[in-house]
């Protein structure tokens, strides 16, 4: 059900850093409660929760509850999430720029209607940046809904976790899959989606990593930047 | 409640209280009830089988399982009534609607509303009638033609063994078109002697004769196989009976008779037009068998005259009953409403497997098309190619000809001059009388156009000639009628100089033929030269007549309830259509003595125009095809009937380029019998297509979370039709190969302004199977908001399946208004828009603002409080959105109490009417986009209140301009696609408890206004 897509961001590696070994560990689950977050983020309005800042990135999102969001709503969840508009995605960092690894998240696509047209098939793509400065990701499937309205799906644990360790970043963006597994089909804001539950673990930071942050980041906007010249031709 | 029909009801049922002294007046009502009815109940029911139709099985409403249902709708619909206590019952129904017709009191109607089991209360409505060669026409009846083939059984495809319902004005038995019987080879009325040549009545037939005033069981026969008639909905409204009405399946005013006869009249009927011979009439399908259902009156005030649709109800349910395999019903009926209730009675008909022809009105040539719903044939009408000639033979030797209906020619008679065949000699008349005089004014015309009595002709002078009469003044038809009032034998109308020259092909009262100006000097030269004597030859018909050409009163598409359908669907012959009719000659006494059995009238027959006439064409048609194949779903007949049209023409000859008079084209039955592909479509498709359009299917089809629903430009439909393409849209269709042998199509598709790709293109398919395409659009050159014409065609490369394409591009799509009624001061909602361009999009919220309430009390009807109330609102410069509502939840009575809500730019209410809200309860809203900056008032009708008044609250907005940090934020996307969908976010902040009105403008990267959304949030 997943594949490594890293041949995509191969291009856009940066500078390996040095790994640094984590000390103690505390896991956090991102679960977007909470009036204060329940808002309309722009691109490129931020929020924060548990330590972690989350940044909606090229189009609009929403944090709430049974969001109105047509007769696409997403099934399976009755407390607040985060809905990802049209072609946007969700940057996931901590506030104090240090390092977390992903451990799983609940998601559900969220078709837009008027359908594009021939149909599409979406899955999530998370993104993530290593302190060491490589990129590397997975996606997964959001399964099928006969009438539009998509359960939200948990993914957790094993294999396709194991690689997200020891991040500076992650992020979630909805994507159109060639057969050969690579986001390069335009989407044209079909590309949308509703995560709730991101589990992270936070290590105690090592001072090493704070410098790595604005390179890696910075690598990150020109990925998502070319993704977007990828999907739109 | 200002509407003048709401307000004629009103004063009628005023008049009505008066007379029986009720003190709550009680209207009719058709109450739908929630189980299915029988023709489409599916088994849901513990111990009660399924017993709608299997598809190819026709409904069998005699079934021990129907009876059973039956049984058990009607416990249910006692428990309905009885909340209502003894409210008088008119019609019950069970089998394609399920409910109940009765006089209810308002109040009954408002309860029964709110009973669970209960869909939905509706008023009964008054609905009008819409008003040969044409087998000849079309091509049936010469040689190789579709009569000339033959069924499995061997016999002429001509309607044998199919049973048409006319659900009309009723039935005239003396006309031949209805008997089982013929002499010499001529079809003779029930009366006359002759061989009966039907055989008994198929056995699916289970109707009856119903004898009533001048109706007795003897009037029906092997042809005519039943009669019913309805007139409790009629008794209940205002109207009364004519006096030369009949309360029983008698025709009391012609027209049912004529469709009728239409469809299944018999062939080889010689027929007579108030006595002028006429020529041969005959139905389309001739052998079928007709069952009348009379449900249309004729009343003593012709806006009562029409056809009550709880009657109508009635006889759908019971046609269906009786085994009628085709409905025509040429009366008018919704242009907006899927859930009408004739329309869902036609729904279920459908499902049952009995295919309805309706007529698309005669509002023509406006869009007011009729009967939009897409399991009806609903059919436009257009000319024959009737056109008669007879020659005159003057004594002098000199031969002219022109236009003349009579078939028989007339033998040599003297001729005279109009203006020397007065009673008063020609020079001693005043100018105004000479006139009169050598034009043939009747009375009516002398009272109306000028002339006295001196200006009469003399039947001493006319009685056995022809007379020549100029044209010009009067109705032409008028000139007819004084010329038989003084005992003429038959008439020249004259074109002179100085009058219009056309020359017209019209029936008259007596022989006539239509000269143009050039024979004047002749004919009026030998004419007044004593010994004059003139002969007639019989009409025939011309050559080379332009036709079909679109009648101008047809009623026009697009449909005005979803664009996406095409209506009409298809075109048949509506003008100068000759078929049986009724004697109007009749008095009220020889009226009395046909009821008494003492007294036979004649048969006759009448040229008429309307699509009522072109609607029983297809009706006919489609018993024709009923006959071949009686396993096809009325949705196969249908669509064999449009993919095999002829073109419709202009005058001038050339092709007719819209699409919305004729929707597929001409009727075309040689070509339907053979269609190679049909579009096949079952209830559950119409089920689907309702569910795409928010409306909920009708019992027993299933429920929208079982069913799904469809785009309404994907319902599987033989004609393609996109009304809002933005950019790109790609439609799905279905066909299946209803020929016996392997064939393989291709497509080819003509759509000026648009790039069209069908995938697959070619299909193979073996005997019986069925394949999906797509059809994608893309515009190219076609100008935004035209729409463009063409065509789908799959061709083996001997049979053409032609369907219509028709598409219209749109350039921006945004909801017109978003609401959100959850009880939260902050809330978020995200709704979709789509665009016709690809690039950026700006997204500008105005808003929210709170409503400014006022409190008012108006009363109907008490001198001390007033009627009206008006409240001033400054609107300034910049607004965006200016509202006025009001709402049955700040109305004392509530829904009880009708407010009525009139906006005026002026203070005061005075000024321009700029909008007004007249519903039948205290809901009201008035809404101005971009308004003028001004004073405007909003002024406040008590319609119908308690007599103590009613106390309101007038809600009002005005949003914008946008000053400073708004409580509404709203962002688009990034980048919107040409032909995509986007997603649009909404947030605000606002305290609970109140209503708010703001604006989300959409702006392109040009800087133009693209459109609007109002949003409206109420979070008391």
């Amino acid at each position: 059900m997943h594949t490594s897509i890293r041949q995509l961001f191969s291009s856009a590696a940066l500078v390996a850093a040095a790994f640094l070994p984590q000390a103690q560990a505390q896991t956090t689950v991102l679960d977007f409660e909470g009036d204060a977050l329940a808002n309309l983020y722009f691109p490129g309005e931020s929020f924060e929760q548990s330590g972690f800042t989350m940044t909606a990135g090229y189009d609009f999102g929403i944090v709430g509850k049974n969001l109105d969001v047509g007769s696409a709503a997403p099934s399976g969840n009755a407390s607040q999430y985060y809905f990802n508009s049209n072609d946007g995605d969700l940057l996931i960092t901590r506030t104090d720029g240090g390092t977390f690894s992903l451990d799983g998240f609940s998601a559900a696509f969220v078709p837009l209607l008027p359908a594009p047209s021939p149909a599409q098939t979406i899955v999530i793509v998370a993104l993530a940046l290593a302190a060491d400065g490589t990129q590397f990701g997975t996606y997964f499937g959001l399964g099928t809904s006969a009438n539009n309205s998509y359960p939200f799906l948990t993914f957790a644990g094993g294999a396709d976790f194991g690689m997200f360790k020891n991040l500076v970043a992650v992020d979630f963006f909805g994507c159109v899959l060639t057969s050969s597994s690579v986001c390069d089909v335009a989407s044209r804001n079909n590309a949308q989606f509703a995560i709730d539950n991101v589990l992270v673990t936070t290590p105690v930071p090592e001072p090493s990593t704070y410098a790595l942050m604005a390179v890696g980041l910075a690598g990150l906007t020109l990925l998502r930047n070319r993704r977007k010249t990828l999907g739109s031709r | 409640m200002t509407s003048p029909r709401l307000a004629i009801a009103a004063g009628l049922l005023a008049a009505a209280c008066a007379a029986t002294g009720q003190t709550t007046p009680r209207k009719t009502y058709i109450v739908q009830l929630a189980d299915a009815p029988a023709a489409t109940y599916t088994g849901t029911v513990r111990g009660l089988a399924a017993t709608r139709a299997v598809p190819g099985v026709k409904f069998d409403a005699t079934a021990p399982g129907v009876r059973a249902y039956v049984n058990y709708l009607s416990l249910r619909r006692s428990a309905a009534l009885a909340a209502v206590g003894n409210a008088p019952v008119l019609h019950r129904y069970d089998l394609v609607f399920n409910g109940f017709s009765a006089k209810l009191t308002e109040g009954e109607a408002k309860s029964l509303k709110g009973t669970a089991g209960v869909i939905s209360v509706t008023e009964s409505e008054l609905r009008k009638l819409d008003t040969t060669r044409t087998p000849g026409f079309l091509g049936i009846s010469t040689p190789g033609g579709l009569w000339s083939q033959l069924d499995a059984a061997s016999r002429n495809v001509k309607g044998e063994d199919v049973i048409i319902g006319v659900i009309d004005s009723g039935v005239w038995p003396e006309d031949p078109s209805f008997s089982d019987k013929t002499a010499g080879g001529k079809a003779v009325g029930y009366n006359q002697p002759g061989f009966v040549v039907y055989s008994a009545a198929p056995a699916k037939w289970k109707g009856v004769c119903q004898a009533g005033e001048g109706f007795t069981s003897a009037m029906c026969n092997k042809k005519l196989i039943g009669a019913r008639y309805y007139v409790a909905g009629f008794d209940a409204g205002p109207g009364v009976l004519t006096d030369l009405e009949y309360r029983s399946p008698r025709d009391g005013g012609g027209h049912g008779s004529h469709t009728a006869s239409t469809a299944g009249g018999n062939s080889d009927v010689d027929a007579t037009i108030d006595g002028i011979d006429a020529g041969v009439i005959s139905g389309i399908a001739p052998r079928a068998r007709i069952a009348a259902y009379k449900v249309c009156w004729e009343a003593t005030v012709a806006a009562n005259t029409g056809c009550y649709t709880a009657d109508t109800l009635k006889a759908i349910d019971d046609a269906i009953a009786d085994g009628v395999d085709v409905i025509n019903f040429s009366v008018s009926g919704t242009r907006t409403n899927f859930v009408d209730p004739v329309e869902i009675a036609y729904f279920n008909a459908s499902a049952a497997g009995v295919f309805v022809a309706a007529s698309a009105g005669n509002a023509g040539p406006a869009n007011t098309v009729a009967h939009m719903s897409p399991w009806l044939t609903t059919v436009a009408a257009s000319t024959h190619d009737r056109y008669t000639v007879a020659t005159v033979l003057l004594g002098s030797g000199a031969s002219f000809s022109g236009p003349s209906y009579q078939g028989a020619g007339l033998a040599t008679k003297p001729l005279v001059l109009a203006q020397d065949a007065g009673t008063v000699a020609f020079a001693s008349l005043s100018a105004a009388d000479q006139t009169a005089l050598q034009r043939c004014y009747n009375d009516a015309d002398r009272a109306s156009l000028g002339g006295s009595a001196s200006a009469v002709l003399d039947p001493a002078k006319v009685a056995g000639k022809i007379v020549v009469c100029i044209r010009g003044g009067n109705v032409l038809d008028n000139k007819g009628a004084a010329v038989k009032t003084a005992n003429g034998a038959g008439m020249i109308i004259q074109n002179a100089p100085g009058t219009n020259n056309s020359v017209l092909n019209r029936p008259y009262v007596i022989p006539t033929v239509h000269l143009d100006v050039s024979t004047h000097p002749t004919v009026t030269g030998y004419a007044a030269t004593a010994g004059a004597t003139a002969s007639f030859g019989p009409g025939i018909q011309q050559a080379g007549v332009v036709a079909p050409v679109m009648a101008d009163f047809s009623s026009r598409g697009p449909s005005l309830a979803n664009a996406n359908v095409l209506k009409p669907d298809i075109s048949g012959p509506g003008v100068d259509v000759i078929a049986a009719y009724i004697d109007l000659s009749l008095t009220k006494a020889q009226r009395d003595a046909v009821v008494a059995g003492t007294f036979v009238p004649q048969a006759n027959a009448q040229s008429l125009q309307g699509t009522s006439m072109s609607s029983p064409h297809v009706a006919g048609a489609a018993a024709l095809l009923k006959q071949l194949y009686p396993t096809w779903s009325p949705a196969a007949i249908k669509s064999a009937l449009m993919t095999s049209t002829n073109d419709i023409k202009l005058a001038s000859g050339a092709l007719d380029p819209n699409r919305f008079g004729y929707g597929a084209g001409h009727m075309n039955p040689n070509s339907a019998a053979n269609p190679g592909l049909v579009y096949d479509a079952a209830p559950a498709d119409y089920g689907r297509f309702l569910c795409g359009l928010g409306l909920t299917p009708p019992s027993g089809t299933g429920t929208c979370a079982t069913l799904g629903s469809i785009n309404s430009w994907n319902l599987n439909l033989a004609s393609l039709t996109a009304s809002d393409v933005p950019g790109s849209l790609t439609l799905t269709r279905r066909v299946t190969n209803v020929t016996g042998a392997t064939v393989t199509y291709t497509a080819s598709t003509s759509l000026a302004g648009w790039n069209v790709v069908v995938t697959p293109a070619s299909l193979t398919l073996a005997p019986g199977a069925s394949a999906s395409f797509t059809v994608a659009l893309t515009r190219t050159s076609a100008a935004v908001g035209a729409w463009s014409f063409g065509n789908l065609t799959w061709s083996d490369g001997v049979i053409q399946v032609r369907s219509p394409l028709s598409a219209r591009g749109i350039g921006f799509v945004a909801p017109a208004e978003v609401t959100d009624v959850r009880a939260a001061g902050s809330g978020s909602k995200v709704y979709t828009i789509v665009s016709a361009y690809t690039g950026s999009l700006s997204v500008v919220a105005t808003g929210l603002v709170p409503a400014t309430r006022s409190s008012g009390l108006v009363a109907s009807a008490t001198a001390a409080i007033p009627t009206r109330q008006c409240f001033n609102v400054n609107v300034p410069a910049g607004a965006e959105v200016t509202r006025f509502q009001l709402f049955d939840a700040d109305t004392q009575g509530g829904a009880g109490t009708d407010l009525d809500l009139d906006v005026y730019r002026g203070a005061n209410g005075v000024g321009t009417l700029v909008g007004s809200s007249g519903g039948a309860t205290s809901d009201e809203v008035v809404t101005l986009r971009s308004p003028t900056a001004a004073v405007y008032s909003a002024c406040v009708t008590g319609y119908a209140t308690p007599s103590s008044g009613a106390t309101y609250a007038l809600s009002s907005w005005v949003v914008g301009p946008a000053t400073g940090a708004q409580t509404l934020r709203a962002s688009g996307p990034n980048t919107v696609y040409a032909g995509g969908a986007a997603s649009i976010g909404l947030r605000w902040a606002v305290s609970a408890g109140q209503r708010y009105l703001g604006n989300v403008r959409y702006v392109d990267p040009n800087s133009t206004a693209l459109g609007s959304s109002i949003v409206a949030v109420d979070n008391r």
